[in-house]
């Protein structure tokens, strides 16, 4: 795909979860906005699968380690093929496996999300195992910036810098928002590139997390990449991003509008122009 | 008493089919020496992820995604303590083939104080889904252990080892792991059901009566087959160093509730006191003000009628 069509399937992307959050009035549908177009590029551009088999052994891994972001990956899912189009709309209903949390009961979910601080030392598990196998497949792991206030976040990358897990590569969604308040005035990461590097991973910035063509750069030479160490990618991005009136809005987390403040989302995302001029 | 053969049981088929039957093993910390033994073999597959047990239980959470076979071993409480979030909401919520092994040092833990204490494993860990949770008491019950572990364990499990009570218990029955637990002494008028080191105190107790045991080394164990057992005695004692509230007493008077049975059960368990939480001492100082030592279990045996 080029970045025209990266960005018209990063629109497609937000409005679908938008469309199956708000059906239910329920959903983290400003953590899924700030991480679309990321895992847009992720999924349409670097991540090796097989669109006829989940479970092919040499995919690529990708923990939703910020699982309650999971609410963007099921329009992808639905998309490549793995499960149904029409099976998104049961999404947060009774007896359904699609709920805020994606777990591996979903065909082409890799771990079962909800709790914080998991997702990283999973992936390093996963990291490990594919190194020892010499097989080339990556680990894709993303997680939250407030996530990373979590002490088992950094034990894991203390661990991975520590192995030289270089096929492991975490991508922080650095919307600068928590579940209640700016990370800045809670616990903030920064300086997080001195952090990373000091725990032996190279680490590279995305000053603008919905770029595709940014985007496409910082992920360009993955497998090609001449470095032992783990890679960061922190990408600043903003939560509620192509909805004016939910950004900057911390005490939203978790929340989805209904009604008419639920339409009005609707209507505002799918008015979005950006990346497409 | 106080060596690593029930350890040594378990991890030493481990080395020897190491990579043949691709096991990953992830250490706390880096001691032991079946772990420096694995690392000569193959480093890749002895892990020390440092003091950290929720990377340890996430790391082997990605191991075992991966279709690898996994153990981790640590000591202390904190495997289940500081990763509990680990352990309930990845390795069991997704079913994961993990064994998590865990050593009691209680000698060592009554001088370190309640911190080190394992006296609520059993009530954390069986409310976890998926789990088997096996307290290890002898060598007998570690070679079924260890054969189970061998054989592919089937989702997460976890593996209490007794540090200081690896004793060579010359029980009437063998254990059975699909039961969950076996008479390791017949006996009659009171029936002693006990776990862990508690099975080796009782055993080692001189009672003036000749109570049965029951070592309930397992979970989830066959209820309906252990109240058959219970129902044949007058008397009925748990005893554990556990603490009462939510442990295998709790479980049992929940069932004969749920079933309209009527038995007393009396729980010689870990009493939370503020001298337990605020003293240390020698293990026999930690059991005689915890309520868990010998003159208790005789006291409950040999004392009152009822």
């Amino acid at each position: 795909m080029n970045t025209k069509e990266l960005a018209i399937k990063a629109h497609k992307l937000k409005v679908r979860s938008a469309e199956i959050c708000v059906a239910r009035g329920v959903g983290h549908i400003t953590s899924a906005l700030s991480c679309a177009e990321i895992m847009t590029v992720l999924y349409y551009s670097v991540m090796r699968y097989d669109r006829q088999n989940p479970e092919w052994p040499g995919r690529d891994r990708f923990v939703m380690s910020k699982n309650h972001g999971s609410v963007i990956t099921y329009p992808i899912l639905a998309d490549i093929g793995y499960i149904t189009e029409a099976f998104l709309n049961t999404f947060e209903c009774d007896g359904s496996i699609l709920g805020a949390h994606s777990k591996i009961c979903v065909p082409g979910c890799e771990f079962s999300g909800g709790s914080l601080g998991i997702g990283l030392g999973v992936s390093c598990g996963m990291a490990w195992a594919a190194k020892n196998e010499k097989s080339e497949r990556l680990v894709f792991c993303l997680a939250g910036d407030s996530e990373c206030q979590e002490g088992s976040i950094w034990e894991s990358i203390m661990f991975a810098g520590f192995n030289k897990l270089r096929n492991l590569v975490m991508i922080i969604d650095r919307n600068g928002e928590g579940c209640t308040d700016f990370i800045e005035r809670t616990v903030d990461i920064e300086p997080l590139r001195e952090k990373m590097e000091g725990f032996g991973w190279e680490y590279r910035e995305v000053k603008d997390g919905h770029d595709i063509n940014e985007l496409l750069q910082v992920f360009s030479d993955l497998r090609e990449r001449d470095s032992a160490k783990p890679l960061c990618i922190g990408a600043r991005t903003i939560k509620g991003h192509g909805v004016p009136f939910l950004i900057n809005k911390p005490w939203l987390h978790g929340q989805t509008p209904s009604g008419k403040d639920g339409e009005l989302l609707l209507k505002l995302l799918k008015e979005e122009k950006y990346g497409l001029e | 008493m106080g060596s690593n053969k029930t350890r040594d049981i378990i991890f030493n088929p481990i080395i020897d089919r190491l990579v043949a039957d691709d096991y990953y093993v992830i250490n706390v910390d880096r001691n032991g020496i079946p772990f420096i033994a694995m690392e000569k073999i193959d480093p890749m597959r002895s892990i020390s992820v440092g003091i950290a047990e929720q990377n340890m239980i996430s790391v082997a959470c990605g191991l075992a995604l991966s279709g690898k076979r996994v153990v981790t071993y640590s000591s202390g409480p904190f495997a289940y303590l500081r990763a509990y979030d680990q352990l309930r909401n990845a390795m069991c919520l997704m079913n994961l083939p993990i064994t998590v092994v865990v050593s009691s040092e209680s000698r060592v833990s009554s001088r370190f104080g309640f911190t080190h204490h394992m006296t609520e494993d059993y009530q954390l860990l069986t409310l976890c889904p998926n789990l088997r949770f096996f307290n290890v008491a002898d060598v007998a019950t570690a070679h079924a252990i260890s054969d189970y572990i061998l054989s592919g364990v089937e989702g997460p499990t976890y593996v209490r080892l007794e540090f200081e009570c690896d004793s060579d218990l010359q029980a009437v029955e063998n254990p059975n792991l699909k039961k969950g637990f076996r008479t390791v002494r017949s006996g009659s008028g009171a029936l002693i059901l006990a776990q862990g080191c508690s099975v080796v105190t009782a055993y080692e107790t001189a009672f003036v009566s000749q109570p049965a045991i029951i070592d309930v080394f397992g979970h989830p164990f066959d209820i309906d087959a252990l109240y058959e057992e219970i129902l044949k005695y007058k008397k009925v004692i748990v005893f554990d160093e556990r603490q009462t509230i939510g442990g295998l007493g709790s479980e049992i008077l929940g069932y004969a509730n749920a079933h309209g049975i009527c038995k007393q059960i009396v729980m010689v368990c870990v009493q939370q006191t503020q001298k337990l939480t605020e003293t240390c001492g020698e293990r026999e100082y930690w059991m005689r003000i915890s309520g868990v030592d010998n003159a208790a279990i005789k006291a409950a045996v040999d004392g009152h009628s009822f």
